[in-house]
């Protein structure tokens, strides 16, 4: 039986911050910043959205109602949750008008969470038990509160939605081929609703032991694997995409490929082309693994359906998972039918002064019990991109319990 | 291998990987940061000279090293085991 992804889509959010700019406005190059991180522009969250949503503007880019009725799983993924008790999958199934008989969860693992729900809703269907019925996956995330030194130049956030099923016209996976690593470690983590810690250095070593681990597990479950040859195209985590390089060339260390020249000839060739799109939203989180994965898809050159790709997925805390997956028969055509370059194109931009702003309404306003958005946070932003789109936006909180309403 | 070879590996690595270090005299009590060196540059010096030293160590035991001292004994004790 074949599984996988038979539908996948983006939401990036409707309004984008120039990430060179918020470099140089915390004192740091932004050519280099350019170079190294690889992140162009980076999406601007306003108040008015949250994981429920970016999950939920995600699913309805490819769901439709025939889709809906088939589905019997909502999986959420998340580690921004507007709720540590009530699931984001039970918004998502209000919101997308998923039928009663159906049961749904939320994943929290930190940026693995994404593939751990894509894994867990395969596997269901692979079980068989209820051929024909579908799942739906959602990955939604954003930066969490901005330091005292204001937002992030590498931040972001943007959900994706995908259908698994036993048609998997964009992503078959190879269930049977993979490896994992688990070991914990506390390089990036969330104790609080509105505290982000992260040991960058230390959490870039745990995401190359993961990445060591996790491969060598794969190659006891497949046999020996010819790293140049065996895929198309590689897909690794990208907190930023610049990290990217630096698991690629681990990985053809590995293969014996230390020229830096060669290195960065398949980097070039097998990697970058999956980064087009996460260069102009930055960070995915559990996201990660199927953003670039729709860049490799709507780029200039996309892959061949049945070829081969290889994928890390990390997760701090932490998680690695090394798989692989085949290019489905349809997935160019519906990658690029998604509008996803227009789309980024049409957001409006936000300096960084407004952001800065927007960011210490949001902080000022959440976790307390009664608030009501106020759409003037980002000037001009909500008339412009959101008026009568049709998009699913939160109004306010009233004692504790969130309002959301279509835009 | 002397502890001084290891230091000359680490330090070819920062002056491959990190700019302004052409002619410049390389503290090693200083951490790499002090050179300029960001999150994504130090990891890359420390998997280069991982690769070339044959070290395999968990990298996690590498994070938090006051400075490129540090990172040397730290290679120095996994090229040693036992010591």
């Amino acid at each position: 039986m074949k599984v996988g992804i038979e539908k996948l889509g983006l939401y990036a959010g409707r309004l984008v911050a120039d990430a060179r700019a918020i470099a140089s406005a915390r004192g740091a190059d932004p050519e280099q910043f350019r170079r190294q991180v690889m992140v162009e522009t980076r999406a601007v969250v306003p108040p008015w959205e949250d994981a429920v949503t970016l999950a939920v503007n995600a699913a309805r880019t490819v769901l439709t109602p025939e889709d809906a009725r088939d589905v019997e799983l909502v999986i959420a993924a998340t580690e921004s949750a507007p709720d540590l008790g009530k699931p984001l999958s039970s918004w998502v199934h209000r919101y997308c008008e998923l039928p009663a008989e159906c049961f749904g969860f939320e994943v929290k693992s930190a940026c693995y969470a994404g593939v751990a729900a894509m894994k867990a809703a395969a596997l269901w269907v692979r079980s068989g038990l209820r051929p024909g019925k579908k799942a739906l996956v959602v990955s939604a995330d954003y930066t969490w509160r901005s330091d005292e030194g204001g937002v992030h130049a590498g931040g972001g956030g943007c959900g994706v939605a995908m259908l698994v099923s036993a048609d998997p016209r964009v992503l078959e996976l190879e269930l049977d081929r993979t490896g994992y690593w688990a070991s914990e470690v506390a390089d990036v983590f969330r104790p609080t609703t509105r505290d982000e810690v992260t040991d960058a250095e230390l959490s870039l070593y745990a995401y190359l032991d993961a990445l060591d681990g996790a491969f060598d597990a794969f190659e006891r479950a497949t046999g020996e694997v010819d790293y140049l040859a065996d895929f198309a195209r590689h897909v690794y985590h990208a907190p930023v995409p610049g990290m990217t390089l630096l698991a690629h060339r681990a990985m053809l260390a590995r293969a014996g490929v230390t020229d830096e020249d060669r290195v960065r000839e398949h980097f070039e060739a097998s990697v970058r082309p999956g980064l087009r799109l996460g260069g102009r939203l930055g960070t995915a989180y559990g996201a990660s693994n199927f953003v670039s994965l729709l860049g490799h898809l709507t780029g200039a050159r996309g892959p061949a359906a049945g070829d081969r790709l290889s994928f890390f997925a990390y997760g701090s805390g932490s998680q690695g998972e090394f798989y692989s997956a085949r290019v489905g028969p349809e997935a160019v055509e519906r990658a690029r039918s998604l509008g996803l370059d227009e789309a980024l194109a049409s957001r409006r931009p936000v300096t960084v002064d407004d952001f800065d702003r927007a960011e210490r309404a949001r902080d000022a306003s959440d976790g307390r019990p009664d608030y009501t958005v106020d759409r003037a946070a980002v000037p001009g932003a909500y008339e412009d991109q959101y008026e009568g789109q049709g998009l699913l936006v939160l109004e306010g909180v009233r004692q504790f319990r969130r309002r959301y309403a279509w835009s | 291998m002397e502890r001084d070879q290891i230091l000359q590996v680490v330090l070819k690595h920062m002056r491959r990987n990190l700019q302004d270090l052409e002619g410049r005299e390389v503290d090693p009590s200083q951490p790499m940061s002090h050179y300029g060196a960001s999150s994504l540059d130090i990891v890359e010096v420390v998997n280069a000279s991982m690769r070339e030293l044959k070290v395999r160590v968990p990298r996690t035991q590498l994070a938090g090293l006051k400075n490129i001292d540090g990172l040397v004994d730290a290679f120095l004790r996994a090229r040693t085991p036992g010591a």
